[in-house]
């Protein structure tokens, strides 16, 4: 299609606008602000294309100008394949439709006329699927294009390629199988509609053919029994006469024979009784035998044990004497024993007086001894008691002395002397203590208060003023020194010493004795030797000592036991020699033999005794004669019992009553199933009726069966056919469109390259929609890619599907315009510098009518005519 | 003197199988024909006024089964009630005197039951005698067993059957009548006249000219004109038969009025086709006729239409028309002009070749090319 002229009016906000004289290729620019009627311009385009005049639905009306209730009006003047015309719509008010055909042939239209014929223009000439694409509808910039929907695309990718057809694009019958599968088949394939009720209904029919099946062959069981039934009552009532009478001939045959029964028994009793009374009176002649070889054995019994009697006798005598005999010396030894015994007990006393008194006397004397140590030592004790004088008092008083002596010294030394010298044997008084003069000076230590006594003058120092104070160390040296011997009470140190060594020995010579007494203890304790000798006291009291010592005393003691033993050895040898006497064989023998002599004794008496008192009843010919008689009478009662057995016997009165039971039991059988047929007849008889028209149910169930089975297979035949057909066409699509993907794909990728790379690829899906692009940075999928590479690539595809489709037209260019709605607004200089290039190729082939706020995005377009749309708009018509 | 010979005019049917259903009839076409099978009660009281008959006798399967819906059994009664001259009944093989037996169910006066073989004075001088079947299956010769307690008579009399006479298979069956035994009987005059059911075509049997079998009034089955023996050839026919005492005169009157044919054609153009398309216009009663076909051949893709729309513009018109599936082997050649004319090409050419090629051996694959022919020139 070409658009040589577009006028509008009172079309939504545009009172007039005018487009006229449009170059038949080229870019045609036309530019405004928004809202000023840029897509106002495609509404009408798709308004007189495709709503008829007649339309007034709200989109319809929305065209109207807000307010006035004017006719929108929109004419078109373009060429769509080799027909020219033009064609007018107004809507609403007064809607008319106005067609003028200039080429091939003049034609005028109006009304629905018009509208049909334009229709007929422009889908015998125009790809509308194209015209989708490239030409209207463009607010969908959207993410892709699927170019193999387009039939012209394809026909001219059928071009490319050189192979034979390799599929035309026949929507077409596509549509119209797949509408026909949709009879048949969901989306997914599932049964539907007019297959899955066939097919329902023919699985009901079959459960509804089953029931009635099963229904009717329950009612032909039921007839069938009914018919059983009624025949074996007829039979049962048939037998009924012939069953009671030979129930009552069979009865009879059995009181018979149970009678005769009756009878054999009677004379069996009586058969019985004539035994018993043989066996009884057998039985006497039996007894009586008996007893009189009882008194005959006892007799010889009786004779048997008295020969025995003097020998037993005899022995006994023996036996007895042997036992007195070792009885009594028995009785000696043990005796003997007794004396053993008593001379030891003797014996040992004694040794043990003997012993004690011996021990006594030791005792005794160790105990002085213990005393007097006992005492030695108390005096010891005595003497060390009292302070001891140790070492350290030594030590003490020593040093103390020393001490004294030193002070003295000292006082000496440091003290006024007075030094006598004189004739020998002159005396002097210090202080009251005589001294004598010898050869050697007496020195005098002078201290304050010293008395001299010399002849009859007395001098008495009186110490000067001297700087010492405090204690005068002579005195303190004196008076430690008699503290300490107060203490111990000692006039001085030699006492000291000698104290200390008294001490000392005394210690000494005191442990030595208390050695002693230890030893002398011999380990016990005195107070034990004490008690113990108490005790000996006590026991030796009241005693007389034997005259023994304890070697003596000890010897009479072994023989003694000596002696014992002998007697008791003796004994020992008596005990076994009477042992086997003690048994008393001969005597019990001898007892008890006497014991059953007087037995068989007694046996003999009463053996005698039983045989007098029964021949005292009946004489033993009495009792032959009964056994004879007895006899007798058994015999015919014998012969009675057998001829009445083989009466009943013959009878057999078992069976004859078996048989009679069994004719009862017919009998009742029969009338039972009389009864019980019927009953059985009844029930079955409303069975039958309440199931009547079974049959034909199911007659008419297997007929509606066959006929859903008919319909069934009869449906599933066409559907098979769509299902196979469709498979077929889709699998031979499939193959074709991966043909396409090729030339597609490179007729994109050159017109692309210019703007996005060289290296720059497509990967697009069967439906020929760009999938994702990739060039050297990488692969990005479409969703991804900037808003700015998404409107190149829509553009871009427009320009590739167009490109294709003006090499398959005859005349070399673009079917249908490809129009661009302001696009590119997020497109950089750059990139919009190389789109222009391709907007002034895309030119040279056909139309491409551009909308746009900003016509300085397509300055560099060559060759192109540009409309601002004020201009449009004006009143005026251009021209 | 002797007496006058007897003579006797009665209606001979049998098979009526009141609540038949046959399956290719839909729901309406089925209502009718049950319609029909009890219109023929009345027509034959017409056919009984119209040929002075004194009665009628249907030899057995009266009904369809024993047990039928009360509506069959409703109807049918009144249909019997309605009769103007008393009709006899037998029981056969569908409807044997079984427990459950319908004709336990019938109190109409004018409808007598034959359920033994006593002998049933009818007219002075004029008996009948049956031999019903007591049991779904007879297990003897029942005409025979009846003829046996017979000693021949002065009086005419006529005995009514239900059975086959002759072996269709080569089964020796216990039931089989024997054909000898009743010439002879009917020779020493025990019997005048065996009036047979169970056969649904009417025919004599025999040489004696006094054995028949009556057919079914109303047509049960397809007459075919492919197979050797036909199908049922001569149904829809009632018989008159005036007996007289050693002799019988028998005359078929068409009853039925409805047609079941089942039809073989080799199609090989469109002319054959459009021949066979004429014949089933041909039909008179179409309403009232039930058709099957078996076709073989190939066929052109525009004879394949031809022949398609054909069948399914007619198909509503009939009662029944079906095809023989058995029979039918049509194969598919689409001429290449035909190929041409639909203008597809690309994949969808590349597609029609395919199953073009599979038509040949696949059923499927022809229906298929079929439905493509048809969308594609719906286009």
């Amino acid at each position: 299609m070409r658009i040589h002229s577009l006028t509008l009016e009172n079309f939504r906000g545009v009172e007039r606008l005018e487009l006229r004289d449009l170059p038949e290729t080229g870019v045609i620019v036309i530019h405004g602000d928004n809202e000023q009627g840029k897509s106002t311009i495609l509404d009408a385009l798709d308004a007189v294309l495709n709503e008829k005049h007649g339309g007034r639905s709200r989109a319809v009306k929305a065209w109207q100008p807000a307010g006035r209730d004017d006719s929108p009006t929109v004419t078109l003047h373009a060429t769509v394949g080799p027909v020219t015309f033009t064609i007018r719509k107004n809507w609403l008010r007064a809607p008319k439709a106005e067609l003028r055909i200039t080429a091939p042939q003049r034609a005028d239209y109006t009304g629905r006329e018009a509208e049909d014929q334009l229709e007929e223009i422009l889908s015998r000439h125009m790809d509308r699927e194209l015209a989708r694409t490239l030409f209207l509808r463009q607010d969908d910039l959207g993410d892709g294009i699927a170019a193999v929907g387009i039939s012209s695309v394809t026909r001219a990718l059928d071009g490319v390629d050189d192979g034979d057809s390799s599929g035309t694009e026949d929507t077409a019958l596509s549509a119209a199988v797949e509408k026909e599968y949709e009879r048949y088949f969901t989306a997914g394939g599932q049964e539907r509609l007019e297959l899955k009720e066939a097919r329902v209904a023919f699985e009901s029919a079959q459960t509804a053919q089953e029931t009635a099946a099963a229904e009717n062959a329950e009612l032909a069981g039921h007839v069938d029994r009914f018919d059983r039934v009624t025949e074996r009552q007829a039979q049962a009532l048939a037998d009924l006469p012939g069953a009671e009478a030979e129930e009552q001939e069979l009865a009879e045959r059995a009181r018979v024979a149970a009678e005769a029964e009756e009878r054999a028994g009677v004379l069996r009793r009586e058969l019985q009784l004539a035994t018993e009374a043989l066996e009884r009176a057998e039985s006497a002649v039996t007894q009586r035998a008996t007893l009189a070889a009882a008194v005959t054995d006892a007799e010889e019994l009786l004779a048997e044990r008295r020969a025995g009697l003097e020998a037993a006798q005899e022995e006994a005598g023996r036996e007895a004497t042997q036992l007195q005999e070792l009885g009594e010396r028995r009785t000696a030894a043990v005796q003997a024993q007794k004396d053993a015994a008593a001379r030891l007990r003797t014996a040992r006393r004694e040794l043990r007086l003997v012993t004690d008194a011996s021990r006594r006397a030791d005792l005794t004397t160790q105990l002085a001894s213990v005393r007097e140590l006992n005492e030695r030592i108390a005096q010891l004790r005595t003497a060390t008691a009292g302070r001891e004088i140790t070492a350290a008092d030594v030590d003490a008083v020593e040093e103390a002395t020393t001490e004294l002596t030193l002070a003295r010294r000292l006082r000496a030394g440091a003290a006024a002397r007075l030094e006598f010298t004189g004739p020998a044997g002159e005396t002097l008084t210090v202080d009251g203590t005589e001294l004598t003069l010898g050869d050697e000076p007496v020195s005098v230590e002078l201290s304050d208060g010293t008395a001299l006594l010399i002849g009859g003058i007395t001098a008495r120092y009186r110490a000067g003023h001297t700087a010492e104070t405090g204690t005068d160390p002579v005195a303190a040296a004196e008076q430690t020194l008699t503290a300490l011997l107060e203490e111990l009470d000692l006039p001085d140190l030699a006492a000291v010493r000698e104290a200390h060594d008294v001490h000392r020995r005394a210690t000494e010579d005191l442990a030595a004795l208390l050695r002693e007494r230890t030893s002398l203890l011999g380990g016990a304790e005195e107070e034990q030797l004490v008690a113990e000798l108490a005790r000996l006291e006590e026991e030796l009291a009241d005693e007389d000592l034997p005259d023994l010592d304890v070697d003596a005393a000890t010897r009479a003691v072994e023989e003694a036991e000596d002696a014992g033993e002998e007697a008791g050895r003796l004994l020992a040898e008596i005990d076994e020699a009477l042992a086997p006497w003690q048994q008393r064989r001969a005597e019990n023998a001898l007892t008890a033999l006497n014991v059953r002599i007087e037995a068989a004794e007694e046996s003999l008496r009463q053996a005698q005794s039983a045989l007098d008192s029964a021949l005292a009843g009946a004489s033993d010919e009495a009792l032959g004669e009964a056994v004879r008689e007895a006899t007798r009478a058994r015999e015919e009662a014998l012969a009675q019992s057998r001829a009445a057995d083989e009466e009943v016997a013959a009878a057999d009165p078992q069976l004859a009553a078996d048989l009679h039971e069994g004719a009862v039991v017919r009998l009742r059988s029969l009338h039972e199933t009389v009864a019980r047929s019927r009953e059985d007849l009844a029930g079955l008889r409303s069975y039958i009726e309440q199931a009547q028209g079974a049959a034909e149910r199911l007659d008419k169930a297997e007929s509606a069966l066959e006929a859903a089975r008919h319909r069934l297979d009869s449906v599933t035949r066409r559907a098979e056919a769509v299902q196979l057909l469709r498979e077929t066409l889709q699998r031979h699509r499939a193959e074709a469109r991966a043909r396409y993907a090729r030339p597609f794909a490179e007729q994109l990728t050159l017109l692309a390259r210019p703007v996005f790379g060289t290296d720059v690829e497509f990967t697009l899906s069967d439906q020929l929609e760009v999938s994702q692009r990739s060039d050297a940075d990488g692969t990005v999928p479409l969703a991804d890619l900037s808003g700015g590479a998404k409107e190149q690539l829509a553009i871009l595809t427009r320009f590739a599907i167009a490109h294709l489709t003006s090499r398959e037209s005859e005349d070399g260019q673009v079917p249908v315009p490809v129009i661009i709605d302001d696009a590119l607004g997020s497109t950089d200089p750059t990139r919009l510098q190389r789109m222009s290039t391709l907007f002034s190729r895309m030119g040279d082939t056909g139309q491409v009518i551009v909308l746009t706020c900003v016509p300085q995005r397509y300055e560099r377009v060559g060759g192109r005519t540009e409309y601002a749309i004020e201009d449009l708009k004006s009143s005026t018509t251009l021209l | 003197m002797t007496p006058e010979p007897h003579s006797v005019t009665f209606l001979h049917t049998s098979d009526l199988q009141l609540g038949m259903t046959r399956w290719f009839l839909a729901g309406e076409a089925q209502a009718r024909f049950d319609a029909a099978r009890l219109n023929t009660l009345r027509r034959l009281g017409e056919l009984a006024l119209e040929h002075d008959a004194a009665f009628i006798v249907i030899a057995g399967d009266v009904f369809d089964s024993n047990s039928l819906s009360a509506q069959t059994m409703g109807r049918a009664l009144e249909a019997l009630r309605a009769l103007p001259v008393p009709v006899y009944l037998l029981p056969g093989n569908h409807d044997p005197l079984v427990a459950d037996s319908v004709f336990r169910l019938i109190d109409v006066e004018g409808v007598h039951l034959l359920g033994d073989s006593e002998v049933v004075e009818v007219a002075p001088g004029v008996e009948l005698v049956g031999a019903p079947l007591l049991a779904r299956t007879a297990a003897t010769d029942l005409v025979r067993r009846a003829l046996e307690g017979l000693e021949p008579t002065d009086a005419v009399r006529i005995m009514v059957g239900h059975g086959q006479a002759e072996a269709r298979t080569h089964d020796a069956r216990a039931d089989l009548i024997d054909l000898a035994y009743v010439e002879s009987r009917l020779a020493d005059g025990t019997i005048d006249y065996l009036a047979l059911g169970d056969t649904h075509s009417a025919q004599p049997v025999g040489t004696s000219g006094r054995v028949w079998f009556s057919g079914s009034p109303e047509v049960t089955d397809f007459r075919d004109h492919a197979t050797a023996g036909g199908g049922e050839t001569n149904s829809g026919k009632a018989l008159v038969v005036t007996v007289s005492k050693g002799a019988a005169e028998v005359t078929e009157v068409p009853v039925g009025e409805w047609t079941f044919e089942a039809l073989d054609r080799e199609l090989m153009g469109e002319e054959d086709v459009a021949e066979f398309l004429a014949t089933l216009d041909a039909y008179p009663h179409k309403d009232r006729t039930a058709l099957k076909y078996g076709l073989r051949g190939t066929l052109t893709m525009t004879a394949t239409r031809l022949l398609e729309e054909g069948l399914e513009a007619r198909r509503p018109v009939f009662a029944a028309l079906h095809e023989r599936e058995r029979l039918t082997d049509l194969h598919l050649e689409p001429g290449p002009e035909e190929l041409a004319s639909l203008g597809v090409t690309g994949f969808a050419a590349g597609a029609l070749r395919e199953l073009v090629d599979a038509a040949v051996d696949d059923p499927t694959a022809r229906d298929a090319v079929n439905l493509f022919f048809r969308l594609a020139r719906e286009d």
